[in-house]
């Protein structure tokens, strides 16, 4: 094509932007910043160049560490990002003010970083303020997807509520965040999985995926119940790597079978002392999508996932709830507003 | 003129009992209350953990309980065990703890334990019995006639275990 016909086609229209490395390692310190709520350099540094090295459309240019390591510093030193020094903490790269965040990036983290953004700015704010703000900027990222997570669940995770409907930014709470999000971060072997079951089946609906909102509600309510045990960290410790083993392996075999897994019963409640384990119960509420119970199901549960879970202090036990009982659960605690006396959830479809 | 007091079988009681249990389990069933069933079907699975108590030379909580001293100088009370003592007051969870520090878990017994007590929980148990408000259940719709059969076949093979152990 001559150059007169080709400025004639394409000369208005806007250049867009190839998968360079340079925007691929973009978009990934966005995705940290953004599920992180902040990201140090070597949070950044850690995911983004391995991710670099490993990903398969740049495998072919022969990507060399330092070039990785000069590209991301043009990047961060961009437009989009800027830095924040935490009170008592490390300075973080976070999004630059005003920056509308990647559309493509999961909805809750959107949702949860917006919240963040707000609070680190204003110190505190009221319920109204913050959820206007959320679905401001969710209007302006051109959101389609609708938020199913309540803006006082995702204020849990990273504030604390200094009175009626009013909220202030944890530095306590969003470090303990960070820490859960890591916990319970998929292997690459699971992502990996999680992309080829995306390629090649037909997925029925939303996945299955832990609920970060629900376990830090969980660890906040027993750390209540907990607030004279000076072990505590300990023990919950101990407690959420077995609730990790858990919900990992019913992900891992049984996330066709799964609508959603919670805590119930007084341990979910009320919270319980962590002292007394293994006597107090610690139940498993697994929600399935079908109408059935069958004891097949049962004995395959208990052989695959709990039957080696058990150890000295700790004995985690479950139940099964159908899909059906579920549905009618929920539409008669809706209306009278205590859905929350169903169990706090630790798996769920988002 | 009645002859010498010989001491009691207590683990064959215990294993005894398990079995009446499940007898009535399987009559519960057969007459259509799988709900029953499964009340039965926990308390078989409950008396053969309590003979397995009782074999290894312990008393089956309530008895045994003792009275000691915390630190603090408030009384308490506890059961002995291999492992110290169990302070439990619940005698359902105190004999779950006792069965798990008196048994062989190289035994088949223990397998199909592990197994079992990860689902045949007091709450389970419970809801056998009771109303639930929140799932808005009865303990009829909660339990079905086959779920509970398959329940009933690991628990009587969980007993013909224990007795194969310790007769």
């Amino acid at each position: 094509l001559s150059q007169r016909p080709f400025a004639a086609i394409y000369g208005r229209a806007p250049v867009l932007r190839l998968p360079t490395r340079e925007n691929y390692i973009e978009h990934e310190v966005e995705r940290v910043i953004v599920a992180y709520l902040g990201a140090d350099i070597a949070l950044i540094a850690s995911t983004v160049i391995q991710q670099v090295l490993d990903s398969t459309p740049l495998r072919a240019q022969h990507e060399k560490p330092e070039d990785i390591r000069k590209d991301l510093q043009r990047v961060l030193d961009g437009p989009r990002f800027t830095t924040w020094k935490a009170p008592h903490g490390p300075t973080l790269r976070v999004m630059a003010p005003g920056v509308a965040l990647d559309s493509s990036l999961d909805i809750r983290d959107r949702a949860r970083y917006h919240v963040f953004a707000l609070l680190r700015e204003k110190g505190e704010a009221a319920e109204g303020e913050i959820a206007q703000e959320v679905l401001t900027r969710l209007a302006e990222e051109r959101e389609l997807e609708p938020l199913r997570t309540s803006i006082p669940d995702l204020l849990h995770t990273i504030a604390e509520s200094i009175g009626s409907h009013r909220w202030r930014l944890d530095a306590r709470k969003v470090s303990d965040y960070k820490q859960l999000r890591l916990f319970f971060w998929p292997s690459r072997a699971e992502a990996l999985r999680e992309r080829i079951e995306q390629r090649y089946r037909q997925r029925q609906g939303r996945s299955l995926r832990p609920d970060l909102e629900g376990l830090t509600l969980l660890r906040d309510r027993l750390r209540e119940a907990n607030a004279t045990d000076s072990d505590f960290e300990t023990q919950w410790s101990r407690l959420q790597a077995l609730l990790q083993t858990a919900l990992l392996r019913l992900m891992d075999s049984f996330r066709d079978q799964i609508e959603c897994v919670l805590a119930i019963g007084e341990w979910a409640a009320d919270g319980i002392d962590l002292r007394n384990l293994p006597f107090e119960d610690v139940v498993l509420g697994i929600v399935l999508r079908g109408d059935e119970r069958p004891f097949e199901l049962y004995w395959q549960l208990a052989d695959e996932v709990f039957a080696d879970l058990r150890d000295d202090n700790v004995m985690v036990q479950f139940q099964l709830i159908t899909g059906s009982e579920w549905e009618r659960a929920v539409a008669l605690a809706r209306p009278e507003d205590r859905t929350e006396t169903l169990g706090i959830p630790l798996l769920s479809r988002a | 003129m009645t002859g010498a007091a010989t001491s009691p079988d207590i683990k064959r009681k215990w294993y005894r009992l398990a079995v009446r249990h499940l007898r009535m389990a399987r009559r519960l069933l057969g007459s259509g209350f799988a709900d029953g069933a499964f009340f039965h079907a926990y308390h078989g699975y409950e008396c053969a953990l309590n003979a397995v108590i009782a074999a290894s030379g312990y008393a089956v909580p309530p008895a045994g309980a003792t009275t000691y001293t915390l630190p603090s100088g408030k009384k308490s009370r506890a059961y002995p065990s291999p492992k110290g003592r169990i302070t439990e007051t619940s005698v359902h969870k105190a004999r779950v703890a006792f069965f798990d520090e008196v048994a062989d878990r190289g035994k088949p017994y223990f397998t199909t334990h592990a197994r079992l007590s990860s689902f045949l929980s007091i709450p389970a148990r419970n809801s056998a019995l009771y109303y639930d408000s929140n799932l808005d259940l009865l303990p009829q719709q909660r339990y079905g006639h086959r779920t509970v059969l398959g329940l009933l076949r690991v628990v009587e093979q969980f007993a013909g275990e224990v007795w194969q152990d310790i007769r």
